[in-house]
Protein backbone atom coordinates (compact mmCIF):
# COMPACT_ATOMS: atom_id res chain seq x y z
CA UNK A 1 0.00 0.00 0.00
CA UNK A 2 1.25 3.64 -1.00
CA UNK A 3 0.62 7.02 0.38
CA UNK A 4 -0.41 8.32 -3.31
CA UNK A 5 -3.16 5.04 -3.92
CA UNK A 6 -6.58 5.29 -3.68
CA UNK A 7 -6.89 2.52 -1.26
CA UNK A 8 -4.48 4.47 1.11
CA UNK A 9 -6.45 7.48 0.17
CA UNK A 10 -10.17 6.98 0.56
CA UNK A 11 -10.01 3.42 2.68
CA UNK A 12 -7.26 2.51 4.84
CA UNK A 13 -6.71 5.87 6.39
CA UNK A 14 -10.24 7.48 6.35
CA UNK A 15 -10.30 4.05 9.00
CA UNK A 16 -7.49 5.04 10.36
CA UNK A 17 -8.80 7.95 11.46
CA UNK A 18 -12.24 7.05 12.49
CA UNK A 19 -10.66 4.37 14.67
CA UNK A 20 -8.51 6.68 16.13
CA UNK A 21 -10.44 9.86 17.00
CA UNK A 22 -13.74 7.75 18.00
CA UNK A 23 -12.46 5.08 20.27
CA UNK A 24 -8.72 5.72 20.74
CA UNK A 25 -9.48 7.78 24.04
CA UNK A 26 -8.12 4.91 25.88
CA UNK A 27 -4.02 4.99 25.40
CA UNK A 28 -3.45 1.05 25.24
CA UNK A 29 -6.67 0.72 23.04
CA UNK A 30 -5.15 3.49 21.10
CA UNK A 31 -2.21 2.09 20.64
CA UNK A 32 -3.89 -1.20 19.73
CA UNK A 33 -5.66 0.43 16.90
CA UNK A 34 -2.08 1.85 15.47
CA UNK A 35 -0.31 -1.56 15.32
CA UNK A 36 -3.11 -3.87 14.41
CA UNK A 37 -3.44 -1.01 11.42
CA UNK A 38 0.19 -0.66 10.47
CA UNK A 39 0.26 -4.50 10.20
CA UNK A 40 -1.86 -4.63 8.10
CA UNK A 41 -0.74 -1.58 5.88
CA UNK A 42 2.92 -3.23 5.95
CA UNK A 43 1.14 -6.85 4.81
CA UNK A 44 -0.74 -5.55 2.16
CA UNK A 45 2.92 -5.70 -0.04
CA UNK A 46 3.59 -9.47 0.97
CA UNK A 47 1.69 -11.06 3.81
CA UNK A 48 4.98 -13.58 3.52
CA UNK A 49 6.73 -10.38 5.10
CA UNK A 50 4.94 -10.08 8.29
CA UNK A 51 6.41 -12.89 10.19
CA UNK A 52 9.91 -11.04 9.83
CA UNK A 53 8.82 -7.72 11.15
CA UNK A 54 7.04 -9.80 14.27
CA UNK A 55 10.67 -12.15 15.00
CA UNK A 56 12.69 -8.64 14.91
CA UNK A 57 10.04 -7.25 17.14
CA UNK A 58 10.14 -10.50 19.45
CA UNK A 59 13.89 -10.60 19.25
CA UNK A 60 15.01 -6.83 19.93
CA UNK A 61 12.60 -6.71 22.79
CA UNK A 62 14.24 -10.00 23.94
CA UNK A 63 17.93 -8.14 23.91
CA UNK A 64 16.20 -5.26 25.41
CA UNK A 65 15.03 -7.21 28.21
CA UNK A 66 18.56 -9.00 28.29
CA UNK A 67 20.44 -5.30 28.33
CA UNK A 68 18.44 -3.32 31.33
CA UNK A 69 17.49 -6.42 33.35
CA UNK A 70 19.46 -9.53 33.66
CA UNK A 71 22.84 -9.70 34.99
CA UNK A 72 24.79 -10.36 31.49
CA UNK A 73 27.59 -8.26 30.21
CA UNK A 74 25.40 -6.06 28.70
CA UNK A 75 27.78 -4.87 25.90
CA UNK A 76 28.17 -7.97 24.72
CA UNK A 77 24.86 -8.61 24.42
CA UNK A 78 24.34 -5.31 22.91
CA UNK A 79 26.98 -6.72 20.49
CA UNK A 80 25.26 -9.98 19.98
CA UNK A 81 21.97 -7.88 19.61
CA UNK A 82 23.62 -5.49 16.78
CA UNK A 83 24.87 -8.52 15.31
CA UNK A 84 22.02 -10.31 15.02
CA UNK A 85 20.17 -7.78 13.85
CA UNK A 86 22.80 -7.14 10.96
CA UNK A 87 22.73 -10.57 10.05
CA UNK A 88 19.37 -10.61 9.45
CA UNK A 89 19.35 -7.40 7.02
CA UNK A 90 22.72 -9.18 5.21
CA UNK A 91 20.75 -12.67 4.62
CA UNK A 92 17.79 -10.96 3.13
CA UNK A 93 19.05 -8.06 1.52
CA UNK A 94 22.48 -8.90 0.35
CA UNK A 95 23.20 -12.82 0.05
CA UNK A 96 22.66 -12.77 -3.93
CA UNK A 97 25.38 -9.97 -4.08
CA UNK A 98 27.68 -11.87 -1.87
CA UNK A 99 27.16 -14.89 -3.95
CA UNK A 100 27.28 -12.95 -7.20
CA UNK A 101 30.87 -11.46 -6.59
CA UNK A 102 32.04 -14.64 -4.63
CA UNK A 103 30.79 -16.26 -8.30
CA UNK A 104 32.51 -13.89 -10.04
CA UNK A 105 36.02 -13.41 -7.96
CA UNK A 106 36.48 -17.50 -7.57
CA UNK A 107 35.14 -18.17 -11.22
CA UNK A 108 32.42 -20.79 -9.36
CA UNK A 109 28.92 -21.35 -9.90
CA UNK A 110 26.96 -21.23 -6.83
CA UNK A 111 23.37 -20.50 -7.83
CA UNK A 112 21.33 -17.32 -6.08
CA UNK A 113 19.16 -18.15 -3.76
CA UNK A 114 15.51 -17.29 -3.91
CA UNK A 115 15.47 -14.46 -1.50
CA UNK A 116 12.98 -11.13 -1.79
CA UNK A 117 13.97 -8.72 0.56
CA UNK A 118 11.13 -7.74 3.38
CA UNK A 119 9.80 -4.20 2.53
CA UNK A 120 11.52 -1.61 4.67
CA UNK A 121 14.06 -4.12 6.29
CA UNK A 122 16.96 -1.46 6.31
CA UNK A 123 14.81 1.07 8.23
CA UNK A 124 13.66 -0.96 10.93
CA UNK A 125 16.43 -2.59 11.20
CA UNK A 126 18.20 0.29 11.95
CA UNK A 127 15.77 1.44 14.44
CA UNK A 128 16.40 -1.31 16.48
CA UNK A 129 19.79 -0.84 16.44
CA UNK A 130 19.30 2.89 17.71
CA UNK A 131 16.92 1.13 20.40
CA UNK A 132 19.17 -1.19 21.80
CA UNK A 133 21.80 1.31 22.05
CA UNK A 134 19.48 3.57 23.91
CA UNK A 135 18.87 1.34 25.98
CA UNK A 136 21.97 0.28 26.95
CA UNK A 137 23.18 3.82 27.49
CA UNK A 138 20.23 4.01 29.66
CA UNK A 139 18.30 6.80 27.60
CA UNK A 140 15.54 4.81 27.71
CA UNK A 141 13.95 2.54 30.26
CA UNK A 142 10.91 0.84 31.22
CA UNK A 143 9.63 -0.01 27.92
CA UNK A 144 6.31 -2.17 27.25
CA UNK A 145 6.04 -4.51 24.54
CA UNK A 146 2.65 -2.61 23.28
CA UNK A 147 5.21 0.84 22.82
CA UNK A 148 8.16 -1.14 21.37
CA UNK A 149 5.61 -2.70 18.79
CA UNK A 150 4.32 0.32 17.70
CA UNK A 151 7.78 2.19 17.88
CA UNK A 152 8.24 -0.24 15.31
CA UNK A 153 5.52 -0.76 12.69
CA UNK A 154 4.04 2.86 12.80
CA UNK A 155 3.13 2.58 9.30
CA UNK A 156 3.96 6.54 8.28
CA UNK A 157 6.87 5.51 9.02
CA UNK A 158 7.29 2.01 8.81
CA UNK A 159 8.07 1.46 4.73
CA UNK A 160 11.22 4.61 3.83
CA UNK A 161 11.71 6.40 7.24
CA UNK A 162 12.48 9.06 8.88
CA UNK A 163 14.36 7.44 11.24
CA UNK A 164 13.03 7.63 14.56
CA UNK A 165 13.92 7.64 18.09
CA UNK A 166 11.72 6.14 20.86
CA UNK A 167 12.33 8.80 22.91
CA UNK A 168 11.10 11.51 20.32
CA UNK A 169 8.00 8.85 18.84
CA UNK A 170 6.25 7.03 22.05
CA UNK A 171 6.11 9.86 25.04
CA UNK A 172 3.28 11.01 21.94
CA UNK A 173 1.30 8.39 22.24
CA UNK A 174 1.10 8.25 25.76
CA UNK A 175 -0.16 11.72 25.82
CA UNK A 176 -3.65 11.39 25.79
CA UNK A 177 -4.35 15.19 25.00
CA UNK A 178 -2.86 14.03 21.67
CA UNK A 179 -5.71 11.67 20.56
CA UNK A 180 -8.24 14.06 20.57
CA UNK A 181 -8.67 16.11 17.45
CA UNK A 182 -7.13 19.43 17.21
CA UNK A 183 -8.36 21.01 13.70
CA UNK A 184 -4.60 22.94 13.08
CA UNK A 185 -2.76 19.30 13.66
CA UNK A 186 -5.04 17.94 11.24
CA UNK A 187 -5.02 20.58 8.89
CA UNK A 188 -1.41 21.32 8.70
CA UNK A 189 -0.99 17.44 8.42
CA UNK A 190 -3.50 17.31 4.66
CA UNK A 191 -1.50 20.23 3.65
CA UNK A 192 1.75 18.28 4.15
CA UNK A 193 0.17 14.91 2.71
CA UNK A 194 -1.31 17.15 -0.21
CA UNK A 195 2.27 18.57 -0.99
CA UNK A 196 3.77 15.59 -1.02
CA UNK A 197 0.79 13.70 -2.89
CA UNK A 198 2.05 16.88 -5.89
CA UNK A 199 5.86 16.38 -5.77
CA UNK A 200 5.19 12.39 -5.92
CA UNK A 201 2.33 12.18 -8.99
CA UNK A 202 2.70 15.42 -10.77
CA UNK A 203 6.61 15.76 -10.89
CA UNK A 204 8.17 12.71 -10.26
CA UNK A 205 6.31 10.31 -12.20
CA UNK A 206 6.32 13.06 -14.88
CA UNK A 207 9.87 13.26 -14.85
CA UNK A 208 10.11 10.01 -14.75
CA UNK A 209 8.60 9.09 -17.91
CA UNK A 210 11.70 11.04 -19.82
CA UNK A 211 14.25 9.02 -17.56
CA UNK A 212 12.45 6.10 -18.25
CA UNK A 213 12.76 6.45 -21.49
CA UNK A 214 16.15 7.65 -22.36
CA UNK A 215 17.43 4.62 -19.83
CA UNK A 216 15.84 2.23 -21.96
CA UNK A 217 18.26 4.04 -25.07
CA UNK A 218 21.57 5.04 -23.40
CA UNK A 219 23.26 4.22 -26.21
CA UNK A 220 21.63 7.43 -28.32
CA UNK A 221 21.75 9.64 -26.11
CA UNK A 222 23.61 13.10 -26.44
CA UNK A 223 25.55 15.64 -24.84
CA UNK A 224 22.18 17.51 -24.31
CA UNK A 225 19.12 14.50 -23.86
CA UNK A 226 22.54 13.36 -21.25
CA UNK A 227 22.18 16.67 -18.75
CA UNK A 228 18.34 16.71 -19.09
CA UNK A 229 18.53 13.15 -18.11
CA UNK A 230 20.75 13.60 -15.31
CA UNK A 231 18.64 16.51 -14.56
CA UNK A 232 15.12 15.04 -14.52
CA UNK A 233 16.50 11.87 -12.48
CA UNK A 234 17.79 14.37 -9.60
CA UNK A 235 14.45 16.23 -9.32
CA UNK A 236 12.57 13.08 -9.78
CA UNK A 237 14.52 11.36 -6.84
CA UNK A 238 14.12 14.10 -4.56
CA UNK A 239 10.34 14.91 -5.42
CA UNK A 240 9.35 10.82 -5.07
CA UNK A 241 11.63 10.58 -2.00
CA UNK A 242 10.51 13.81 0.02
CA UNK A 243 7.10 13.57 -1.35
CA UNK A 244 6.88 10.16 0.37
CA UNK A 245 8.45 11.73 3.77
CA UNK A 246 5.87 14.35 3.07
CA UNK A 247 2.66 12.30 2.96
CA UNK A 248 4.13 10.17 6.16
CA UNK A 249 4.79 12.82 7.50
CA UNK A 250 1.70 14.81 6.84
CA UNK A 251 -0.40 11.34 7.57
CA UNK A 252 1.41 11.22 11.28
CA UNK A 253 0.29 15.06 12.04
CA UNK A 254 -3.03 14.02 11.51
CA UNK A 255 -3.28 11.66 14.12
CA UNK A 256 -1.12 14.57 15.68
CA UNK A 257 2.23 12.66 15.64
CA UNK A 258 5.22 14.60 14.66
CA UNK A 259 7.95 13.12 13.18
CA UNK A 260 11.83 14.32 12.77
CA UNK A 261 12.45 16.41 9.79
CA UNK A 262 14.69 13.97 6.82
CA UNK A 263 14.99 16.59 4.04
CA UNK A 264 15.64 20.33 4.09
CA UNK A 265 16.18 22.18 0.45
CA UNK A 266 19.47 19.90 0.26
CA UNK A 267 19.52 21.42 -3.40
CA UNK A 268 20.41 24.57 -2.15
CA UNK A 269 23.49 23.23 -0.34
CA UNK A 270 26.55 25.20 -0.86
CA UNK A 271 28.80 22.29 -0.04
CA UNK A 272 28.64 18.62 0.56
CA UNK A 273 28.83 19.19 4.31
CA UNK A 274 26.14 20.87 4.05
CA UNK A 275 24.41 18.61 1.68
CA UNK A 276 24.44 15.73 4.04
CA UNK A 277 22.88 18.33 6.96
CA UNK A 278 19.69 18.40 4.39
CA UNK A 279 19.71 15.41 2.74
CA UNK A 280 17.70 11.85 4.25
CA UNK A 281 18.99 13.91 7.58
CA UNK A 282 17.69 11.10 10.23
CA UNK A 283 20.11 8.47 7.71
CA UNK A 284 23.23 11.47 8.22
CA UNK A 285 22.40 11.51 12.05
CA UNK A 286 22.14 7.63 12.68
CA UNK A 287 25.75 7.34 10.60
CA UNK A 288 26.66 10.21 12.56
CA UNK A 289 25.69 8.69 15.88
CA UNK A 290 25.98 5.63 15.44
CA UNK A 291 29.10 4.47 13.43
CA UNK A 292 31.36 7.20 12.94
CA UNK A 293 31.50 8.78 16.25
CA UNK A 294 32.00 5.45 17.79
CA UNK A 295 34.06 4.38 15.69
CA UNK A 296 36.30 7.77 16.17
CA UNK A 297 35.94 7.25 19.93
CA UNK A 298 37.06 3.84 19.48
CA UNK A 299 40.72 4.89 18.15
CA UNK A 300 43.49 5.27 20.98
CA UNK A 301 44.36 8.67 19.03
CA UNK A 302 43.00 10.97 16.70
CA UNK A 303 44.05 12.75 13.51
CA UNK A 304 42.65 13.70 10.76
CA UNK A 305 44.05 11.38 8.25
CA UNK A 306 42.29 8.72 10.50
CA UNK A 307 39.40 10.57 10.45
CA UNK A 308 39.12 11.22 6.91
CA UNK A 309 39.38 7.42 6.12
CA UNK A 310 37.04 6.47 8.67
CA UNK A 311 34.63 8.88 6.85
CA UNK A 312 35.16 7.56 3.55
CA UNK A 313 34.44 3.96 5.20
CA UNK A 314 31.01 5.12 6.99
CA UNK A 315 30.09 6.24 3.39
CA UNK A 316 30.94 3.59 1.43
CA UNK A 317 28.78 1.31 4.01
CA UNK A 318 25.91 3.80 3.37
CA UNK A 319 26.25 3.66 0.03
CA UNK A 320 25.81 -0.12 0.21
CA UNK A 321 22.93 0.42 2.76
CA UNK A 322 20.77 2.07 -0.03
CA UNK A 323 21.27 -1.69 -1.95
CA UNK A 324 22.95 -4.52 -3.10
CA UNK A 325 24.92 -3.22 -6.40
CA UNK A 326 28.24 -1.81 -6.84
CA UNK A 327 26.52 1.59 -8.05
CA UNK A 328 25.31 2.40 -4.70
CA UNK A 329 28.85 1.41 -3.27
CA UNK A 330 30.47 3.90 -5.90
CA UNK A 331 27.69 6.68 -4.63
CA UNK A 332 29.27 6.09 -1.41
CA UNK A 333 32.86 5.84 -2.17
CA UNK A 334 32.51 9.07 -4.29
CA UNK A 335 30.22 10.97 -1.51
CA UNK A 336 33.10 10.02 0.95
CA UNK A 337 36.09 11.45 -1.22
CA UNK A 338 33.47 14.56 -1.47
CA UNK A 339 33.35 15.19 2.22
CA UNK A 340 37.06 14.77 2.62
CA UNK A 341 38.06 17.31 -0.19
CA UNK A 342 35.15 19.68 1.46
CA UNK A 343 37.24 19.03 5.04
CA UNK A 344 40.28 19.30 3.73
CA UNK A 345 39.44 22.45 2.19
CA UNK A 346 38.26 23.69 4.99
CA UNK A 347 40.97 22.24 7.38
CA UNK A 348 43.63 23.69 5.08
CA UNK A 349 42.38 26.41 2.50
CA UNK A 350 42.03 29.70 4.30
CA UNK A 351 40.30 31.39 1.28
CA UNK A 352 36.79 31.06 0.83
CA UNK A 353 34.82 30.60 -2.86
CA UNK A 354 32.08 32.39 -3.63
CA UNK A 355 28.96 31.10 -2.81
CA UNK A 356 27.37 31.04 -6.36
CA UNK A 357 30.23 28.89 -7.51
CA UNK A 358 30.56 26.68 -4.34
CA UNK A 359 26.35 25.90 -5.19
CA UNK A 360 27.09 25.35 -8.91
CA UNK A 361 30.11 22.67 -7.58
CA UNK A 362 27.98 21.24 -5.38
CA UNK A 363 24.77 20.49 -7.21
CA UNK A 364 26.40 19.47 -10.18
CA UNK A 365 28.57 16.79 -8.10
CA UNK A 366 25.24 15.48 -6.25
CA UNK A 367 23.39 15.87 -10.25
CA UNK A 368 26.34 13.93 -11.47
CA UNK A 369 26.48 11.15 -8.57
CA UNK A 370 22.98 10.54 -7.98
CA UNK A 371 23.20 8.97 -11.35
CA UNK A 372 24.30 5.75 -9.52
CA UNK A 373 20.91 5.02 -8.09
CA UNK A 374 19.32 5.27 -11.55
CA UNK A 375 22.10 3.32 -13.52
CA UNK A 376 21.85 -0.94 -13.83
CA UNK A 377 25.88 -0.87 -14.08
CA UNK A 378 28.52 1.54 -13.79
CA UNK A 379 29.42 1.25 -17.67
CA UNK A 380 25.93 2.85 -17.99
CA UNK A 381 26.85 5.54 -15.70
CA UNK A 382 29.88 6.12 -17.57
CA UNK A 383 28.48 6.11 -20.64
CA UNK A 384 26.00 9.06 -20.05
CA UNK A 385 28.94 10.68 -18.11
CA UNK A 386 30.77 10.59 -21.10
CA UNK A 387 27.93 12.42 -22.78
CA UNK A 388 27.21 14.95 -20.33
CA UNK A 389 31.08 15.64 -20.73
CA UNK A 390 31.40 15.91 -24.55
CA UNK A 391 30.70 19.39 -24.70
CA UNK A 392 31.72 19.89 -28.70
CA UNK A 393 28.48 18.50 -28.97
CA UNK A 394 26.67 22.11 -28.64
CA UNK A 395 29.08 23.13 -32.17
CA UNK A 396 28.08 19.87 -33.87
CA UNK A 397 26.22 20.46 -37.09
CA UNK A 398 23.91 17.50 -36.07
CA UNK A 399 23.12 19.46 -32.87
CA UNK A 400 19.06 19.21 -32.02
CA UNK A 401 16.53 19.46 -29.39
CA UNK A 402 14.29 17.16 -31.13
CA UNK A 403 14.48 14.27 -27.78
CA UNK A 404 13.13 16.71 -25.44
CA UNK A 405 9.44 17.98 -25.19
CA UNK A 406 8.36 21.52 -24.44
CA UNK A 407 6.18 19.52 -21.39
CA UNK A 408 9.29 17.73 -20.31
CA UNK A 409 11.11 21.23 -20.25
CA UNK A 410 8.40 22.90 -18.73
CA UNK A 411 7.95 20.65 -15.29
CA UNK A 412 11.67 20.57 -15.18
CA UNK A 413 12.17 24.15 -14.77
CA UNK A 414 9.52 24.58 -12.79
CA UNK A 415 11.17 21.36 -10.61
CA UNK A 416 14.27 23.68 -10.53
CA UNK A 417 12.69 27.02 -9.14
CA UNK A 418 10.69 24.73 -6.36
CA UNK A 419 13.93 23.00 -5.30
CA UNK A 420 16.19 26.38 -5.54
CA UNK A 421 14.28 28.95 -4.53
CA UNK A 422 11.05 28.49 -2.54
CA UNK A 423 10.79 27.20 1.02
CA UNK A 424 10.33 23.79 1.78
CA UNK A 425 7.13 22.17 3.29
CA UNK A 426 8.94 21.77 6.80
CA UNK A 427 8.90 25.60 7.06
CA UNK A 428 5.33 25.38 7.10
CA UNK A 429 5.50 23.08 10.32
CA UNK A 430 8.52 25.37 11.72
CA UNK A 431 5.55 28.57 11.32
CA UNK A 432 3.21 26.21 12.94
CA UNK A 433 5.43 25.07 15.89
CA UNK A 434 6.54 29.16 15.99
CA UNK A 435 2.51 30.03 16.20
CA UNK B 1 31.50 26.58 35.86
CA UNK B 2 33.18 30.36 35.70
CA UNK B 3 33.68 32.99 33.01
CA UNK B 4 36.92 31.12 33.08
CA UNK B 5 35.53 27.54 31.58
CA UNK B 6 33.06 29.31 29.23
CA UNK B 7 36.17 30.93 27.54
CA UNK B 8 37.89 27.59 27.73
CA UNK B 9 34.96 26.29 25.17
CA UNK B 10 34.91 29.60 23.31
CA UNK B 11 38.66 29.03 22.66
CA UNK B 12 38.04 25.32 21.59
CA UNK B 13 35.36 25.89 19.28
CA UNK B 14 37.48 28.70 17.75
CA UNK B 15 40.20 25.98 17.39
CA UNK B 16 38.37 23.44 15.68
CA UNK B 17 35.66 25.84 13.50
CA UNK B 18 37.67 28.86 13.09
CA UNK B 19 34.50 30.93 13.59
CA UNK B 20 35.95 34.17 15.62
CA UNK B 21 35.78 33.97 18.80
CA UNK B 22 34.17 37.20 19.40
CA UNK B 23 30.85 35.35 17.31
CA UNK B 24 30.73 32.80 19.27
CA UNK B 25 28.44 33.49 22.90
CA UNK B 26 26.71 31.55 25.65
CA UNK B 27 23.48 31.69 22.91
CA UNK B 28 25.84 30.02 20.01
CA UNK B 29 24.68 26.47 18.30
CA UNK B 30 26.41 24.45 15.87
CA UNK B 31 23.15 24.75 14.05
CA UNK B 32 24.15 28.61 13.85
CA UNK B 33 27.40 28.27 11.97
CA UNK B 34 28.01 25.80 8.78
CA UNK B 35 32.16 24.66 9.95
CA UNK B 36 30.74 23.73 13.49
CA UNK B 37 29.87 20.22 11.54
CA UNK B 38 29.81 16.54 12.94
CA UNK B 39 33.56 16.50 13.08
CA UNK B 40 34.16 19.60 14.68
CA UNK B 41 32.14 18.35 17.13
CA UNK B 42 33.81 15.87 17.96
CA UNK B 43 37.18 17.43 18.25
CA UNK B 44 35.16 20.25 20.79
CA UNK B 45 33.96 17.60 22.82
CA UNK B 46 37.14 15.53 23.10
CA UNK B 47 39.30 18.25 24.02
CA UNK B 48 37.28 19.67 26.22
CA UNK B 49 37.05 16.14 27.94
CA UNK B 50 41.00 15.92 27.83
CA UNK B 51 41.14 19.26 29.44
CA UNK B 52 38.69 18.88 32.21
CA UNK B 53 39.71 15.21 32.63
CA UNK B 54 35.40 14.46 32.32
CA UNK B 55 34.42 11.39 30.36
CA UNK B 56 31.14 11.98 27.38
CA UNK B 57 29.66 8.57 26.23
CA UNK B 58 29.56 8.08 23.19
CA UNK B 59 25.75 8.90 22.75
CA UNK B 60 25.97 12.40 24.81
CA UNK B 61 28.82 13.88 22.17
CA UNK B 62 26.72 14.72 19.55
CA UNK B 63 24.04 15.90 21.80
CA UNK B 64 26.81 18.46 23.47
CA UNK B 65 26.09 20.72 20.22
CA UNK B 66 25.43 24.23 21.87
CA UNK B 67 27.55 26.26 24.28
CA UNK B 68 24.85 25.88 27.08
CA UNK B 69 24.84 21.89 26.53
CA UNK B 70 28.64 22.11 26.71
CA UNK B 71 28.91 24.14 29.92
CA UNK B 72 26.18 22.40 31.73
CA UNK B 73 27.57 18.91 31.02
CA UNK B 74 30.56 19.62 32.32
CA UNK B 75 29.80 21.99 35.27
Amino acid sequence: MLFYTPIYLFLFFPLVLYFYYNFGSITNIRKTFLIFFSLIFYSYWELKFLPIIIFSIILNYFFYILITKSNLNKKLVLWVGIFLNLTILIIFKYTNFIIDNYNYLFQSNIENLNITFPLAISFFTFQSIIFLVNCYDKDVIDVKIIDYCLFITFFPQLVAGPIVRYKEMIPQFNNDSLSKFKSPYFYLGFTILLIGFIKKTIFADSLGIFVDQNYSDIENINFLTSWVLSLSFTFQLYFDFSGYVDMATGSALMLNIKLSQNFNSPFKSCSIIDFWHRWHMTLSNFLTNFVFTPWIMSLRSINFLKTMLILLLVFILAGLWHGPSWTYVFFGLLHGFGLIINHSFRKFISFKIHSLLSWFITFNFINITFLMFRSQNISDFIKIFKQMIDFKYLFNENFNISGISFNHLFILILSMIICFYFKNSNYLIGKFNRE
Amino acid sequence: MSKADLQLIVQTINKHTKIPEKNITIESKACDFSQWDSLAQINIVLEIQKKTKIKVSTSKLNELNSVKSILSFFR
